[in-house]
Parts: structure tokens; sequence; C-alpha cells
């Protein structure tokens, strides 16, 4: 991206409508801001982002890492922007509206967003409502992984964090709280492992179903179902 | 590139490791036993792997990234401040580019 993108003509011309920023994290003790990038909530390097006057984030980008997709993000940010505006000026549903999309951008954590949630939950539509709790799902269990994934850092053992992250899965699968993409196969993946480990025929069986609707468009798909059905099979030969 | 050199210095140190007591021993043996040349080269590598980069190396990782190209020829704002001042003062967007130096 460095020597591609940013050095194209079309990144070249396209970024005179903006304020380009870069920062770099270096581990370097003592630097002015070197914790901005934990600060902002980015997770993984490289991030692209959009950042209002402020410096809080305004759209983060997802896409491919093209021009044309970047100005979709770009566009995103203005929107946001927008509706922040409309919800100052006291518009009732712009507020719900960005209440969800600062959800979305992970403004709140789960705490904080349950309390404005339950303000705000009695006078959205339907929709709006299922759209935050499956944000706040998706929030609370990025929360639990990074407190474990902290904890493994701090010098937990490798066996306790492995043992703790599938009871993790285990526990939102069980209750049905799905987080949203690729998280939920990862965990789909996870309760199938645990299953086959503690020979669980049926937890593997019905978790290979809940897999097979969920990552039927997902590339690799097929090899993975049939590691997966093979597993079973030999559960149910060794029982 | 790096993993290659460090590869290639653990590789060296794991043989070195291996033929230093058959030479101090006068055997002149050179071919140890398949498994120990494994052992001795991953526990090599392993070792040159964990160690944390000093402070100084870290340092120079950061000015060689600032050498590249496509930051001496972009327009990129590398002071948080001036940046969002800059934001202010033109009324537009900050497009926030976040990368790392420590590691490739």
């Amino acid at each position: 991206m460095e020597n591609g993108l940013f050095s194209s003509a079309d990144f070249t011309q396209w970024s005179k409508n903006y304020v380009l920023y870069l920062h770099i994290s270096t581990r370097i003790e003592g630097r002015k801001h070197e914790g901005l990038f934990r600060a902002k909530g980015f997770t993984g390097f490289p991030t692209l982002a959009f950042l209002d006057v402020e410096g809080g984030l305004t759209a983060k980008h997802a896409g491919s890492r093209v021009v044309g997709e970047i100005q979709k993000t770009a566009d995103k940010s203005m929107a946001y922007m927008a509706l922040r505006d409309k919800a100052a000026s006291g518009d009732k549903v712009a507020v719900q509206h960005l209440f969800v999309a600062d959800l979305e951008l992970a403004r709140y954590d789960f705490t904080l967003g349950s309390l404005k949630l339950a303000g705000l939950r009695k006078e959205m539509s339907e929709n709006l409502q299922k759209k935050a709790d499956q944000l706040m799902i998706d929030i609370q269990y990025n929360e639990l992984r990074r407190r474990l994934s902290k904890e493994l850092s701090a010098g937990l053992g490798r066996k306790e964090y492995t043992r703790r992250y599938q009871g993790l899965n285990l526990d939102f699968y069980r209750s049905g709280l799905f987080p949203s993409g690729r998280t939920a196969l990862s965990i789909l993946m996870g309760v199938m492992g645990y299953a086959f480990q503690n020979k669980d025929e049926a937890l593997l069986a019905q978790a290979l179903e809940k897999f097979k609707a969920q990552a039927s468009n997902q590339p690799g798909f097929a090899p993975r179902v049939a590691r997966y059905e093979s597993m079973l099979a030999r559960l149910r030969r060794d029982k | 590139m790096n993993h290659c050199k460090s590869l290639g210095l653990a590789l060296l140190g794991a043989v070195a490791t291996l033929l230093t007591p058959a030479i101090a021993q006068g055997q002149g043996k050179t071919d140890p036993p398949k498994k120990k040349v494994i052992r001795a080269i991953r526990l090599s590598a392993a070792g040159s792997s964990r160690k944390p980069p000093t402070q100084a190396e870290l340092k120079q990782r950061f000015t060689k990234k600032l050498e590249g190209a496509w930051i001496k020829n972009g327009a990129w704002n590398l002071d948080y401040e001036k940046a969002l001042q800059a934001s202010k003062a033109s009324g537009k967007q900050v497009f926030a580019y976040f990368t790392r130096s420590y590691a490739p």
C-alpha cells in the first residue's frame, strides 16, 4: 500500500481534498501520542480512518485499499458528521441513528452502550433495535476477547488462556448471542473443536449445522465442512 | 528479509554449537544426528526471536521507516495536533493512516 496506493498519482490527486495524517506506532518510550492507535480503539495494522477536527473517529475504512473505495468511506464519514449535526439540533430520530452509528464506530463500551440503549430503546424502530442489539453483542464479545488477550500478555499461561477462550465461545454459543461476520464463524469453529476434544457428538453435530448455514458463502467453506464432518464421523465411529 | 537473516544466524549458531565440542575433543565429526541439529536450530531461533528490540533498535527502525519515498514525496502530516489544526483551518476532513515501525 505504501509503495502502491500512497505513491500513485490517483491518490496524490484525491488527497488534495483532505488533510493527511500519518501515525507510526514505534514502541519508543516517552514518544508523544505513542498510544493513539489503541486510544482510538483500533486493533490491527494498517488502519485507515477519517477523523473530525477534534480527532474523533468518523469512519473506519474496511474495504479494498483503492481510491474509489476509500472515497466511499469518506462519504460515510461526511454522512456521519451530517447526522451528528442533525442530532445536535434536537431531531429525535437522528439521535437514535447517531447512537447506532456510534456503536458501529465502537465509540461506546458495553456498559455505557447498554445504558444509552436502555434510554433510547422505547422510541427506536424494531429494525434499529435489532441493529443496536447486534452491535452490543459485537462490542461485548470484543471487550471480553481483548480482556483475555491482555491477561495472556500479562502472564496468563497458554493452556489457561485456551481454556478460558473456549469457555467464552461456549457461553456465547449457548446463550444464542452471535457476534456478526466472521467472528461468529470463529466461535462455531472453537465450539466444534471443543466438542471434538470432549467427545460431545451432539454439540459437534449441532454447531456444524449452524456453521453450514452461516458459512456457505465463505471462501474455503467446503474443505472446512469436510474436516468437521470427518471429525463427527470419527466420534460416531468411536462411540 | 530480516527473517531470512535471523534464520541464517540461528542456523550458523546452531551448527557452531553442535560442532564446537566435537572439534575440541579432536574427533572432527561433522555430521551430528539430524534430530540434534533440528533441536539446536529451534532453540537458537526461539532464543533470537524472543529477545525484544532495544530502544536504540526501535529508533533505528523508526528512522528507516521515515526514509520511505512515499512519506517524503507525500503530503503526510506526522504531528497530530498540527493535522487537527490544519483540518480546522481548511474545513477538510483528516484522512489518517496508522502503521508501525517496530515490526515488519
